[in-house]
């Protein structure tokens, strides 16, 4: 009897855990995987308009990538380069200035939302704190620039990030993605040719 | 063939396998077993569900031009470890600096760097140092401070700066601005590693009170008395520079063994009241009228051929003496003066300005209304240290610009701590005519104030120290702060040679009784007088010569250990002091020699440093002290050894790592039979390899340093070292062979072989230790697993093992850690990597450029400081190379060449210019 009750109460247990479990179980991905993440960042800046719509060379704003291991991201001073003119969408102005005009008054100028948190942090001296998307772990010493002198388009990383509105992690960066690579197995052509790179352990790390 | 051994212990049992817990108190029972693994079980439990946060990328605003995130930068400055002031590069990452290098321009370091200028580094990150100004023992701000000496001032009348050697002529300015508004003022300089008796005789010979420049590049003979040239004397990377090239026939003449002594063709036991008499017939061969001398203390056919060297080599030989005795000082000088040295390798024209030390000023201490104490410690560095902290608390105003509370700071009114030098701006001039520039790598730290700044202030005219220096140069600044060192023509009125009579009253040399030593106070090669006391580095630094850590000790001689019952790590009474015993070889029977530099307080902060774990034993308690305080025995002309039937383990390393009875060290010739279980894959692009020049190698432990701030090379402390756990990944073995005055010293670095059929790779059941396509056996720390069997199987015992996270004790220290290198976790095995970020950098550059990586431009961090010049890497693929040249050395062999490894590390064997028939060579000269 009280064996009955033992089994029907584990095998309840069993069932309801099993439920919680799968969405978990179905979600599951290898550790260290972060694919997918793309978390909101302080300033709703938008690769889409930026890369994609005026075409801005990636290394325009990621410049350090030619120099240093790190492509970096850019200084609020190289956003100014720009920003310092431009202050919203050209839309935005034009509305502004028609309704000026119907007015008599000289036209305001107009701050985009978004651009006003990086005039702030200039005026305050404080740092945008970015949201790192692209990361490897910390026993990995991924280096940009044999990538670029190789020729590598920073989408066979980064995915199409031209067309992203908010820039989201596409591969897993796992260690299987970039031996892949590496040995050419993946397909992956430079200027035509198949990828012969090193595939000796000390080239990530050390 | 010759015995060699590296200790006493291993001479009488010449295989000891020792293991490293089986000291009878470290047995792990059941319950403390039980007690681990329940540890470890919620230890894993509770780290097993961490999830990894997002990292914040935080760019700057406005990006400063010099800086590209992520990539190295040097400033060009110069070292302020010690008065010698050899050029440095201060590697920055990110705007703070992380590793410090030799500057290649540099007309006196070429390049060089010490073990001491290497760990300086370190201090710069140091959270003990003062946080700002402190008045009555308490923090202040300089307003107050500033305001408070003013108004001391305001009534003063003697002030007195006191100092140790500045070689900087805008601080030495500043001083002398300052004082010059009081009616009697004065700055007082000494050195504790003093030479104002080599000054004081050459005001009696040259009429000018200096300390030569001397030029060792310039000498085939040198004959040094008691001189550690090559570890702590004057200006030792320089000396080293020029001594390793020349490789002249060096006799040296010593009580105790030092790190010049060890390298020395040819070595003697010397009294060090004997100096004046060997002197003194040297000068009476040399035409010094002397007659009826005692007799030499040791063989007249010795001695007549260092007379005969000596002749036969005029003006092209050196002798020098490093004891601080005016009558020996006055001899070394007629013998030079007789052998033509004058002009070329003693050069008193343009002097060295390293040592500037006048004792005999302190007197001028005494009733002084206001004192200065910069860039020393008096009353700890001084023998005579109590008394002078007495005299300090009649002064009414005490200032002091130490950087950390010291012994001498305790007295002070006020403390105006002094930047570090990797914080601010100045200028040198350590030989005259070679100026240098100190540049501020990093905006302070601290709420700290240059001295030069802190005087100008007080005398009314303040000036920022580049104000100061900028004002008074002349030549081309900005080519100066590039390339760090400028060489200026120095008029020189040669000076009169006036008085060169010898004299010589022998002394009553029957000072030893025999149951009385005469005190040899030494400073040791990487603490000298104590002021890099704080640095963990250098602490844990294995001595030159004796190999010991985080002590200082008695050395006794085998003969005097025998007498007295003495074994290593025995506790003697010497003086007031006690002390662990350390048996020597090689030291005079009559002496015993104790490092200075020891017993700083504030040295219990390392109290901190390594693992805290169940089985770890404290060997430093609050209040305590890293080693004694022996420099108030100074004084004392003969001290007696009392055993106190105690005993502590000494943490000496020169044991460890044993190759199990195999002979580590020999350049016999071996056959190579066999083949290895993998073949040997040559496919890559490039095939790295070392050579170590042990002829070149003087074993001063620079690279031990330099491979420590490189690669993250954790400190563990003196429990751990006991252990043999220290981590260092280069290891500088000693052997000695023979004994007493035919005492032959042998230095060899050994690090990770990087073997072609490398043992270690066919163990690892993980194959986290794997050969790189161009020749690196390389260790992949995340695949790691922690199995050790790689460093049981490796026959160098090069592999190195994290029984723990050896965090800094001070976590303000991460910030010296390198970002290209893993901070490595517990678990994880870990050895010599080649420097294989400096080759990565190196070739993606080249890649980047499209050109082949050309030799020379990879130097490993142990390759890059080496005074001596005596690492060479390079690819052997490239028949031009330097590597390949010494591989095709005939002096080319390599370690345990039997076993058929084939390590890519090679040495070229040591060729010894010993005298034909006099002692043996080790291995044939190169042809």
């Amino acid at each position: 009897m009280n064996g009955r009750i033992l089994t029907i109460i584990l095998s309840v247990a069993v069932v309801f855990s099993a439920i919680a479990l799968v969405p978990r179980l179905i979600a599951m991905r290898l550790p260290g995987d972060h694919s997918g993440f793309e978390p909101e960042q302080p300033i709703a800046f938008s690769h889409r308009l930026h890369a994609g719509e005026l075409n801005i060379n990636c290394q325009y704003c990621h410049a350090t990538a030619q120099r240093s291991r790190y492509a970096g991201i850019p200084s609020a001073s190289a956003c100014m380069n720009c920003h310092k003119f431009i202050t919203s969408r050209r839309a935005g102005i034009r509305a502004e200035e028609e309704q000026a005009k119907k007015e008599h008054r000289k036209p305001n100028q107009v701050i985009a939302p978004e651009l006003n948190k990086l005039y702030l942090a200039i005026k305050t001296s404080t740092p945008v704190r970015w949201n790192r998307i692209h990361q490897v772990p910390d026993f990995v010493y991924f280096d940009h620039r044999p990538h670029i002198a190789a020729g590598l388009d920073c989408q066979r990383c980064h995915g199409p990030v031209e067309t992203m509105e908010r820039v989201r992690q596409v591969e897993t960066l796992n260690m299987g993605f970039c031996v892949n690579c590496h040995r050419g197995r993946d397909g992956t052509t430079l200027n035509g040719h198949p990828v012969k790179a090193t595939s000796d352990c000390s080239a990530c790390h050390f | 063939m010759k015995t060699y051994y590296r200790s006493i212990e291993e001479l009488e049992t010449p295989v000891a396998p020792r293991d490293a817990n089986d000291d009878g108190r470290n047995e792990v029972d059941r319950r403390d077993f039980l007690k681990l693994a329940g540890f470890s079980v919620a230890a894993v439990a509770a780290t097993a569900c961490q999830r990894s946060s997002v990292e914040k990328a935080i760019p700057y605003l406005t990006a400063p031009e010099e800086i590209v995130p992520g990539r190295a930068y040097y400033v060009a400055s110069t070292c302020h470890g010690c008065p010698a002031r050899c050029g440095i590069l201060v590697k920055c990452r990110d705007g703070r600096p992380i590793k410090i290098e030799g500057n290649p321009d540099h007309p006196l370091s070429r390049g060089g760097l010490c073990a001491i200028g290497q760990a300086t580094v370190l201090g710069l990150y140091d959270s003990l140092r003062l946080s700002g100004p402190m008045l009555g023992g308490k923090p202040s701000d300089w307003q107050q401070v500033d305001a408070l000496i003013a108004q001391k001032l305001s009534s003063a009348r003697r002030v007195r700066v006191l100092t140790s050697t500045i070689p900087s002529p805008a601080t030495k300015r500043s001083i002398d601005a300052f004082l010059a508004r009081f009616a009697d003022g004065k700055h007082v300089v000494y050195d504790t590693l003093s030479c104002s008796a080599i000054a004081d005789a050459h005001e009696e010979t040259h009429g000018v009170r200096a300390v030569p420049h001397y030029r060792f590049d310039k000498a085939s003979v040198v004959l040094s008395l008691d001189a550690d040239f090559l570890g702590t004397w004057l200006s030792p990377v320089e000396f080293t520079k020029q001594w390793s090239a020349r490789r002249p026939w060096h006799i040296q003449l010593e009580p105790r063994m030092s790190l010049t002594g060890s390298n020395a063709s040819q070595r003697l036991r010397m009294h060090p009241a004997e100096a004046g008499l060997v002197l003194a017939h040297l000068a009476a061969a040399f035409g010094a009228p002397f007659s009826n001398l005692p007799p030499l203390p040791f063989k007249q056919v010795v001695f007549d051929r260092i007379v005969e060297r000596l002749r036969a080599a005029k003006g092209e030989s050196l002798v020098v003496a490093g004891g601080n005795d005016i009558e020996v000082q006055r001899l070394v000088n007629f013998v030079n003066e007789a052998l033509g040295n004058y002009g070329a390798a003693v050069e008193i024209g343009a002097p060295s300005l390293q040592r500037q030390g006048n004792e005999r000023d302190l007197a001028a201490l005494a009733d002084a209304d206001a004192l200065f104490i910069a860039g020393c410690n008096p009353v700890y560095d001084l023998p005579q240290g109590s008394e002078l902290a007495k005299q300090l608390a009649a002064i009414p105003l005490v200032v002091s610009f130490a950087t950390h509370a010291d012994e001498t700071s305790k007295y002070a009114h006020a403390i105006c701590p002094d930047h570090h030098f990797l914080e601010s701006w100045d200028d040198n001039e350590p030989v005259a005519g070679v100026y240098s520039v100190t540049q501020p790598a990093i905006a302070p730290l601290r709420n700290t104030r240059g001295v030069m700044e802190s005087f100008a202030t007080w005398s009314g005219a303040p000036a920022s120290a580049y104000q100061q220096i900028k004002s008074q140069f002349t030549g081309d600044w900005d080519k100066t702060l590039q390339t760090g060192a400028v060489v200026r023509e120095v008029r020189t009125s040669s000076p009169a040679r006036t008085n060169f009579k010898p004299e010589y009253g022998p002394r009553s040399a029957d000072e030893t009784s025999a149951s009385h030593y005469t005190l040899v106070l030494y400073p040791a090669v990487a603490m000298l007088d104590g002021r890099h006391a704080h640095n963990a580095w250098l602490h844990e630094l294995p001595d030159p010569v004796t190999k010991v850590t985080w002590d200082n000790y008695a050395s006794v001689s085998p003969a005097t250990a025998t007498k007295h019952a003495l074994k290593d790590g025995d506790i003697v009474r010497i003086g007031d002091v006690e002390l662990p015993a350390f048996v020597q070889p090689g030291q005079h029977d009559g002496v015993v020699a104790i490092a200075i530099g020891y017993g700083r307080i504030g040295t219990d902060r390392f109290a901190k440093s390594g693992p805290k774990w169940l089985l770890g034993r404290t060997w430093l308690h609050r209040g305590e002290t890293v080693g004694k305080r022996v420099i108030q025995l100074a004084n004392q002309p003969a001290v007696t050894i009392t055993k106190t039937g105690r005993s502590t383990a000494l943490a000496s390393t020169q044991l460890h790592n044993k190759a199990e009875g195999r002979p580590l060290f020999g350049p016999e010739e071996k056959s190579t039979a066999g083949n290895g279980l993998w073949p040997v894959k040559n496919k890559g692009q490039h095939q790295w390899a070392m050579a170590i020049d042990l002829a070149r190698c003087t074993g001063c432990s620079a690279c031990v340093i330099a491979c420590q701030a490189e690669n993250n090379v954790p400190v563990v402390g003196k429990d751990e070292v006991v252990r043999e756990r220290e981590m260092h990944w280069i290891r500088i073995d000693r052997y000695y062979a023979g004994e007493g005055d035919d005492l032959e010293t042998v230095h060899q670095p050994v690090m990770c072989m990087h073997c072609g059929n490398a043992p270690c790779e066919t163990v690892c059941p993980v194959l986290a230790t794997v050969h790189s396509s161009d020749g690196l056996n390389q260790q992949v720390y995340n695949r790691c697993v922690g199995t050790r069997y790689c460093a049981n199987n490796c026959p160098y015992k090069a592999r190195r093992f994290n029984w723990f996270d050896y965090p800094h004790d001070d976590r303000f220290a991460n910030l010296v850690l390198n970002p290209d290198v893993t901070v490595r976790s517990r678990g994880v095995m870990e050895k010599c990597s080649m420097c294989v970020q400096r080759i990565e950098e190196a070739r993606i550059e080249a890649k980047q450029k499209g050109i082949a990586i050309p030799d020379g431009a990879i130097r490993m961090a142990c390759e890059q400081s080496c005074a001596a010049d005596a690492i060479v890497f390079g690819d052997l693929n490239d028949p031009a190379s330097r590597i390949s040249a010494a591989r095709r050395s005939n002096r080319h062999f390599r370690l345990l060449e039997e076993l058929n490894v084939q390590p890519a590390v090679g040495y070229l064997a040591l060729t010894s210019s010993r005298a034909e028939g006099e002692g043996s060579t080790t291995a044939p000269r190169e042809s």
